[in-house]
Order: C-alpha cells, then sequence, then structure tokens
C-alpha cells in the first residue's frame, strides 16, 4: 500500500514557527524574569559604579575573575543585562501578539451552549430546583451575570470579562515602560552644579560641561542662563539641618524672566529644564579685612595632612595666611605662610569676632555656602509615568475573577454549573445561593428530589 | 515614646498573643469559643495599633512612617485589617493560627527596637513631603498582605504535609467515601453554606490555596502602585525616578517573583503545593527587601540598621 506523503512545510518556516514558539512561552518568561531578579541581587550585594569595589572584597581569584568578567561593579549598564532586558522585551512581545491577543479575543466571546454531558466537566455542578428558567435567570442577573438564553431551553451566563484584559493591558504598559525608558536614555541630560550667592552659569554649559549623563539625541539649550540668588537652611537644632532653600532667577539677555524659589521636594522648571535643591557644601567665607568686605573661596583637600577646606594665601596687612575650617562647626583656623613657604597656625576665631592682624583689622563673619543643584531635562517622564499607570490598571484587573455558568434542563429542574478564573470555592458559593434562592427546599435536604 | 502610646503597643502584644493561643486551642482541642475570643483579640489589636499611629501623629507631627518602628506598627495594623477583613467575608479555618503568631512576631520585634530606631525623631528636607505618607504606606500594606499570603501558604504547607500523613492512616481499612448525589448521571457538587470556608481537608487545602492567591493578587498591584509613587517621588524630590538603589532593586526584584508567581499559577497552572512554595519564596523576597537592604551597599532608604 502506497503512502502519501504528507505536505512538509519548508526548514525555514518550521524553524521560524518552533522560535517563535519558544520565544512566546511562559517557561522562558519566567526564566527571564528571574534571570533579571538574579543579576539585580548581584548589584545590590556588590557596590556599583566603583571599579575597585572588588578589590575591598575578600574575594577567592575564580570568584574575582567571574565576577569581573560580569562587569559586577556596572551591572545594570552592563551589556549583558541589556541583553537580558532585551530579551524580556522579546518575549513580551511575541508572547502578547501568539498568546495573551488570541487567549482575549476566546475570553471575549460569549461563552457557548454546552451539552448537559459536559457540564460534568465544570468544577461547579448543582441542582435547581424549579421549573422557572426566569427565576434561575432573574437570581443571576441579580449578583452581577449577563444572562443569555439558549436554544435548548437552558442558559449562558457570565461576568467579570474585562479582567480579562488584565494581561494585555500589563504587557501594553511594560512595552510603554521600557520604551520610555529607552527614549529617555537617547535625550535625557543629567547635570549636578554648585552655586555660590549671585553666581550665575549659561545653560549650555549646564547641560554641557556639567553633564553626568547625556543622551546622543539630547537637545541643545542656549540663550539664558541661572543666577543663584540667595541660599540659606533652616535647622531644628545646630546640628540638624531642617531644609535648605534656593532662590534662584533665570537671565535671559540681560532680564530676569523668571524666578522660583526651590528647595528638596520644591523644584522649578524652564524651558523643558528641570531644576532640583539637591545638596549644599562650604563654598567660600565671608571676611572683612581692612573694613573691606570679600568673599574668599574654599576648596576641600588635604594640602597640610588636614581635613576640611582651605583657602588659597590670603594677604592680610604684609603677611600671606591660608584659612583653614575643619567642618562648618569648627572655628577658623588662620595659617601664616612663612618664609619658607610652610604654614604655621597664628590664631583661631569663631563667626563675627574680630582680631588684628599685622596692624590689619581683621573680621570672620562665617562660612559661606554653595548651593548644589541637579539639572535634569528627560522627555521620557510622560512615557514612563503612562507606563507605570497603564501596569498598575493591568494588575490591579487581574484582582477581579471571570465566572461562566451554564443551566440545562433536567427532569425537576435544571442542573447549574459553572467555572471561574479563580478557586472554584467562592462560584461555589455565590451557585448555591442563587440554588437557594430559587429551590430552598432542595439546599435544605441537599439532594434532588 | 510616650507613656499612653506605650500603653497602646503593650495591648496590642498582649492581644495578638492570646490570640495565638487561643486560635491553637480552637484548632487543636475544638472550642469554638476560643477562636471567637481570638478574634476579639485580632480586632482589639487592629484598634490598638491605629490608636497608636495616631498618638504618634499627634506627637510627632508628621505621619508615622519615616523610622523601622512606626513603618512596623503601620505593617502590623495592615495585617490585622487584611485579617479582620478576611476573617469576617471568608471564615478561613487555619488562617488565624498561622497568622496571629507571625503578627506577634512583628509587635515584638518592634517593642525590643533600640530608642533610637523607636522615638520620634525630625523629619531630614527629603522625608518632608506628602508623598512619604502615599508611598511608604502602599509600601507597607503590600508587605501586609503578602504576610498573609504567606501565613496561608503557610497553614496550607502544614496541613499538606501533616494532613497527608494523618490522611493516609485513616484510609488504611477506613470507610468507603460517601457517593455523591447525582442528577441526569452526573455527579452533584455539595452546595457551600453562605460565608463559610468548606469543609474537608481536600476542601481546605483548595480554599487555602485560592486565598494565598488572591491575597498576592491584591497585594501585588499594590506593591507596583507603591514603587511607582516611590519613582514618582524620586523624580520630583531629585529629578530621578529609578536609581538601582538596593532598596528599589529588592522592591522591583519582589514584584518580579511574584510576578512569576501569577504567571505560574495561572498560565502553568502551579497549583497548591508548588504555589505554596513560590510564595515563600517571595515573602524572603519581602523581607529581604524590608530589612535586609539595611545591610547591603550604601541606600537611600537605609533606615532601619541593628548593628
Amino acid at each position: 500500500m502506497a503512502t502519501i506523503p504528507t505536505p512538509m512545510q519548508p526548514v525555514p518556516a518550521r524553524a521560524s514557527r518552533a522560535l517563535l514558539r519558544f520565544w512566546s512561552s511562559t517557561g522562558v518568561g519566567i526564566g527571564l524574569m528571574l534571570a533579571i531578579a538574579a543579576a539585580s541581587i548581584l548589584g545590590t550585594i556588590v557596590p556599583q559604579g566603583d571599579p575597585t569595589a572588588l578589590d575591598h572584597l575578600q574575594l577567592s581569584e575564580p570568584v574575582r575573575s567571574v565576577l569581573s568578567a560580569l562587569d559586577a561593579t556596572n551591572v545594570y549598564a552592563s551589556g549583558w543585562f541589556l541583553v537580558l532586558l532585551g530579551l524580556f522585551f522579546l518575549n513580551l512581545l511575541v508572547s502578547t501578539v501568539r498568546v495573551v491577543l488570541p487567549r482575549l479575543q476566546v475570553a471575549l466571546r460569549l461563552p457557548p451552549e454546552v451539552p448537559l454531558a459536559a457540564q460534568a466537566n465544570h468544577p461547579v455542578r448543582l441542582f435547581v430546583q424549579t421549573p422557572e428558567l426566569a427565576r434561575v435567570a432573574s437570581a443571576l442577573r441579580a449578583r452581577g451575570y449577563r444572562v443569555f438564553e439558549g436554544k435548548g431551553g437552558g442558559l449562558v451566563a457570565h461576568k467579570g470579562r474585562w479582567s480579562r484584559l488584565s494581561a494585555l493591558v500589563t504587557h501594553v504598559g511594560l512595552f510603554i515602560l521600557l520604551l520610555s525608558a529607552l527614549f529617555t536614555g537617547l535625550t535625557a541630560i543629567k547635570s549636578r552644579i554648585s552655586l555660590m550667592p549671585g553666581e550665575s552659569m549659561p545653560v549650555q554649559q549646564v547641560v554641557g560641561d556639567f553633564a553626568q549623563r547625556r543622551g546622543p539625541l539630547a537637545p541643545d539649550k542656549r540663550g539664558w542662563g541661572v543666577r543663584l540668588d540667595k541660599f540659606w537652611m533652616e535647622h531644628y537644632d545646630p546640628d540638624t539641618v531642617k531644609q535648605f532653600y534656593s532662590d534662584l532667577s533665570i537671565v535671559r539677555d540681560g532680564r530676569v524672566v523668571a524666578q522660583k524659589r526651590i528647595w528638596v521636594n520644591e523644584p522649578f522648571t524652564y524651558d523643558g529644564i528641570w531644576f532640583y535643591q539637591s545638596f549644599w557644601g562650604l563654598g567660600g567665607l565671608d571676611l572683612s579685612i581692612g573694613g573691606k568686605p570679600q568673599r574668599v573661596e574654599l576648596r576641600d583637600g588635604k594640602p597640610m595632612g588636614l581635613k576640611g577646606s582651605f583657602t588659597r594665601p590670603v594677604t592680610i596687612g604684609k603677611g600671606q595666611y591660608i584659612l583653614y575650617l575643619g567642618s562648618e562647626r569648627m572655628p577658623l583656623i588662620l595659617m601664616k605662610v612663612l618664609a619658607g613657604g610652610s604654614p604655621q597656625p597664628v590664631a583661631q576665631m569663631g563667626p563675627g569676632q574680630t582680631m588684628t592682624l599685622e596692624g590689619t583689622p581683621f573680621r570672620y563673619e562665617g562660612p559661606a555656602y554653595y548651593s548644589g543643584l541637579q539639572a535634569k531635562s528627560d522627555a521620557g517622564i510622560p512615557g514612563i509615568y503612562t507606563g507605570f499607570g497603564v501596569i498598575i490598571l493591568g494588575t490591579a484587573l487581574a484582582f477581579f475573577s471571570l465566572r461562566q455558568v451554564w443551566a440545562n434542563p433536567v427532569e425537576g429542574g435544571f442542573l447549574l454549573s459553572g467555572r471561574s478564573n479563580r478557586g472554584s470555592d467562592g462560584l461555589l458559593r455565590e451557585l448555591s445561593s442563587v440554588v437557594s434562592q430559587c429551590a430552598p427546599v432542595a439546599v435544605k435536604e441537599g439532594l434532588p428530589s | 515614646m510616650i507613656q499612653f502610646e506605650q500603653t497602646l503597643v503593650t495591648v496590642l502584644l498582649w492581644a495578638v498573643l492570646a490570640s495565638s493561643a487561643l486560635f491553637l486551642v480552637e484548632q487543636v482541642m475544638s472550642q469554638v469559643w476560643a477562636g471567637t475570643v481570638a478574634r476579639v483579640g485580632m480586632g482589639l489589636g487592629l484598634v490598638a495599633s491605629a490608636g497608636s499611629m495616631v498618638v504618634r501623629y499627634v506627637y510627632a507631627g508628621y505621619p508615622p512612617l519615616s523610622n523601622l518602628f512606626e513603618s512596623l506598627i503601620f505593617l502590623i495594623f495592615g495585617a490585622l485589617l487584611i485579617f479582620v477583613v478576611v476573617d469576617l467575608m471568608l471564615k478561613p479555618k487555619y488562617l488565624g493560627m498561622v497568622a496571629a503568631p507571625l503578627v506577634f512576631l512583628l509587635i515584638g520585634f518592634a517593642s525590643v527596637l533600640p530608642a533610637r530606631l523607636k522615638d520620634a525623631h525630625p523629619l531630614m528636607p527629603a522625608l518632608q513631603s506628602y508623598w512619604l505618607k502615599i508611598h511608604v504606606s502602599l509600601m507597607m500594606l503590600s508587605y501586609s498582605a503578602f504576610l498573609l499570603a504567606f501565613a496561608t501558604a503557610a497553614a496550607y504547607l502544614v496541613l499538606y504535609y501533616v494532613g497527608a500523613r494523618k490522611a493516609r492512616l485513616a484510609t488504611d481499612g477506613g470507610p468507603a467515601l460517601a457517593s455523591a448525589p447525582q442528577v441526569a448521571g452526573i455527579s452533584l457538587t455539595m452546595p457551600a453554606s453562605s460565608g463559610e470556608a468548606p469543609a474537608g481537608r481536600e476542601g481546605q487545602l483548595a480554599f487555602l490555596d485560592d486565598l494565598t492567591f488572591r491575597l498576592i493578587l491584591a497585594g501585588f498591584p499594590v506593591l507596583g502602585l507603591g514603587i511607582v509613587t516611590g519613582g514618582v517621588w524620586a523624580n520630583h524630590a531629585w529629578g530621578t525616578y529609578w536609581s538601582w538603589d538596593p532598596k528599589e532593586t529588592w522592591a522591583l526584584i519582589t514584584w518580579l517573583i511574584y510576578a512569576g508567581y501569577l504567571h505560574a499559577r495561572g498560565l502553568r497552572a502551579w497549583r497548591g503545593q508548588k504555589a505554596a512554595w513560590l510564595s515563600a519564596i517571595g515573602f524572603i523576597s519581602v523581607i529581604v527587601t524590608y530589612l535586609g537592604v539595611n545591610y547591603l551597599s550604601s541606600s537611600l532608604h537605609t533606615y532601619g540598621k541593628l548593628l
């Protein structure tokens, strides 16, 4: 007997289908989520952003080699982590098209009528002792079901169909989020700047020279500048800062076009650039030398092995002095620069104190602070927030259950059966109450008559 | 802590401790009254935890969510609230026996914290925002839901492993099961009484499995919302919605694990024992997110380091 050859698909088509099937599988999705979770754990164990971090950990040589190969001090920007995210995106995309959408189409259709025998497969099966289908339908409608009468004298009912949108909505939210994050990576600018009161900075410098991160498609900004008019702090007590504030002005063509007071949690935006009150620090000393007020810049460092901030040599009378401040709470130390160039401490004084040095009156008014601002431009934010919102909506939809109910006539009443995409106990309780409402006697006895 | 607040925490501690013992009496000695009194104890604990938060809010002048003690009290409040709601709606049989000791452990932990983690301190600049109450309360509520999901999963596993042995012993030579009533040749399900958890070991297992699933389904979007509001707050305060800080990274890890649970249960039909173990793994991740990250690399969220 001759065999009839079955039509064979070309190898590339079969391979691509197998590949699509693989990439749409839940197992791959779960595996990728767990892999991203594991990679993220690594990033929380090894300090990030410090290339020497591995040297400070006590590791055996093989472990160190593996961690170095994984770029473990820079996990979240490493190539393999980005590949993982890319594969996750691919899995989301393929599974949405191949699995979620077809399932959704089925779920959104009206459930078909089923014959009596098929009701044996439903997890909940009850007998309703009533000859009136309308009573059953009415009891179901009262519980939020949409009820359709069938051709065979029975009915089909369902509720919570929209909850099946959950997976699709969540996946769409993740797409929006990932695409917006990509957009952010391409277009965002993030800078950190420090300004002393009265100091200005052109915007091209803010988003250029001081940019910590600048996407390849980041917009150019020019034509205006930001000026710090005033910076001050409020304290709970001398050692505890309550809040810090900056008065900012935007200056365009020599004119102030916008002004705003900012503090932590109260940013300011102009021309797509956001300014955040981020940090502060010691920037200088307010002094009066020979009755002439002046501000001297402070620099961090340890030129004499002392931790703190120093000025360049300042002329007081005929002498040269380096002024040293260990911290804002410590007194100012004046160090005279001797003939050989080495400084020697000669006096210390607190804010508001005056003394005469080499015949010249010298007054220390106090430390002057700089305001640390974070400047940012990110056109991806609306997309990120939209993605956040859509994901939350999708996950919240999953809380509600889809319930489908069928009734077919049997002798003395109806066989009521149903199924749910949750556990069946809730449905059992609900349908039991339907039975109880329609035929209280039958429920009492627990048996059909 | 002021005296009245201390008194309320003491009431909370004793009420939940007594409930733990009484739930055990209810199950082991089949004493219905003990269960009733235990539920009253849990309700009293709920009122005491809410009262303690109100007192702290009034005298500290900020939402009591800024240090480890305050967040623990909110976590306990959330767990008791969810317990009371679930208990009133579904009357789960074994939940109290597992949940009450877990909540008691949390209260004990909160009570023995050193003063620096317990007392009210002025808020640092970054925490002076309305986002504090929104973000932290959502995170804590999700942890509360996951705590109870862990309790139901633990109850499932105990019933599964202990009950399986008992069931094997009982069926050796035991009476045959009564056959279910039939209509048109189809076996019927026994009707359920309204508001009652199903009877029988298998029914209880299915019920606990479903309850774990529902609690995770409830906690999952709340955790998502907590992460999202944290991102929005961080963007508002620092201009960065995500910075791979250990706390936010572990919150994401927890979210991913529970997302894995929901996919495994929904699409791969992982039910019962496997799902219960996955829920337990998720809760371990919650503990690391809440407490463990304080011991990892530097974090913007380090506020509860004990040592």
